[in-house]
């Protein structure tokens, strides 16, 4: 954010901040990398070790144990920080859909598009709603219950609960998938009614002002284009400000969360030729848990940036 | 938080079976194994069960 902040006044070096940000990614994917690696890897290999040096059955038994727990106790840590992650994004791409809407539909209104506008006030009410109530609350809610069942359906080698695990992972897919289509079904339906109706709108403000006042009446008529282009451009810069401060929020979790789904799935395919099937089980599993927060992020994400994008194209089809 | 019960629930199965992973742990025959095998996945169904039930009662 605060690179954001200097680019927006000129201060910013790019070249310098462009390498200060490979370091920092560089150090960032060494210590994530290293730590799964450690978490899935070293359990497995232990455990290969002790089913040689273990004799009985049941010592055998009781060491896969104690090496899924351990296991499964870093990779919870790993969980907990996503999670965290996960909910810190929500909040602020609520706050920013909070403060970010109210001044676009403003503006839309102060360029022509006061039919528009009225019809995208309520959406905001509505993705601020959907993402602090349904993918902040549920979402995450969701996420954490298919980890949650990653680790009791791998604790033990005689209970498995994989499609319990897979059902929760396709409510969130269809969830999201349904509330993305049905507020994007919304918002087109809504921004072409009232493109339709603000269109007729300033044409009879035209129509009036070059007949009702004389001699002048056909300048003043001209330069309502001119005034609402301007508006339109003010407009459009705020909007492709607001979707670069959305970007801003959004990058730095979204790529450690992609990088930490590599570094389990890379690690699940490393231990596989170990042959230590529940720990392999595990991580994909774990690693699904992962990208479901993702999934809810990103859903929380596209909700706000449709609703700027029609704040934008609301504002450009008024003039037509 | 109104999705309480889901993790709740999640916790409940989880309990159960990190009780059957340690009774595992203790048996070494196979009788005893196909047994525990028999407990430890009625134990877990019926975990399953009561989170769908939850799931239900709430929803409608």
């Amino acid at each position: 954010m605060q690179w954001m902040l200097s680019a927006l006044s000129g201060e910013l070096d790019f070249a310098e901040w462009f390498l200060s940000l490979l370091n920092q990614g560089k150090d960032a994917f060494l210590q994530g990398f290293s730590y799964i690696m450690a978490a899935i890897i070293a359990p497995a290999a232990v455990l290969m070790l002790l089913k040689f040096a273990l004799p009985g059955a049941n010592a055998q038994k009781t060491a896969a144990f104690v090496c899924r727990l351990s296991c499964i106790a870093s990779l919870t840590a790993v969980f907990t920080r996503m999670q965290s992650i996960s909910e810190a994004l929500l909040h602020e791409v609520s706050a920013l859909s909070n403060v970010l809407t109210p001044v676009l539909i403003s503006s839309a209104a102060l360029a022509g598009a006061e039919t528009s506008a009225a019809f995208l006030s309520p959406m905001t009410a509505l993705c601020a709603n959907l993402t602090e109530n349904m993918l902040a609350v549920w979402g995450i809610a969701i996420s954490s219950a298919a980890s949650g069942i990653a680790i009791a359906g791998n604790l033990s080698s005689t209970i498995q609960l994989k499609r319990l695990h897979s059902m929760l992972k396709r409510i969130l897919h269809w969830g999201t998938g349904g509330l993305l289509a049905a507020f994007t079904a919304i918002l087109t339906l809504q921004g072409r009614l009232g493109a339709g109706r603000d269109s007729a709108a300033t044409r009879t403000a035209r129509y009036a002002i070059e007949n009702l006042i004389p001699v002048v009446g056909g300048n003043v008529s001209d330069s309502l284009d001119s005034l609402l282009s301007t508006a339109q451009m003010v407009k459009n810069a705020l909007g492709a400000s607001g979707l670069m401060l959305l970007a801003c929020v959004f990058i730095e979790p979204v790529i450690k969360m992609i990088g930490t789904i590599l570094f389990v799935h890379f690690s699940a395919a490393i231990i596989e030729p170990l042959g230590e099937e529940s720990l392999i089980s595990f991580a994909e599993q774990f690693a699904d848990s992962i990208e479901m927060l993702l999934i809810t992020c990103t859903t929380a994400v596209v909700l706000c940036m449709l609703l700027i994008g029609s704040c934008i194209s609301t504002v450009g089809s008024s003039l037509r | 938080m109104g999705a309480q019960w889901l993790l709740d629930s999640v916790r409940t199965i989880a309990a159960a079976t990190a009780v059957v992973a340690v009774a595992e742990c203790a048996v070494s025959d196979s009788a005893s194994d196909s047994n525990l095998r028999l407990v430890c996945g009625a134990v877990a169904a019926s975990s399953i069960l009561q989170l769908l039930s939850a799931c239900i009662q709430r929803l409608f």
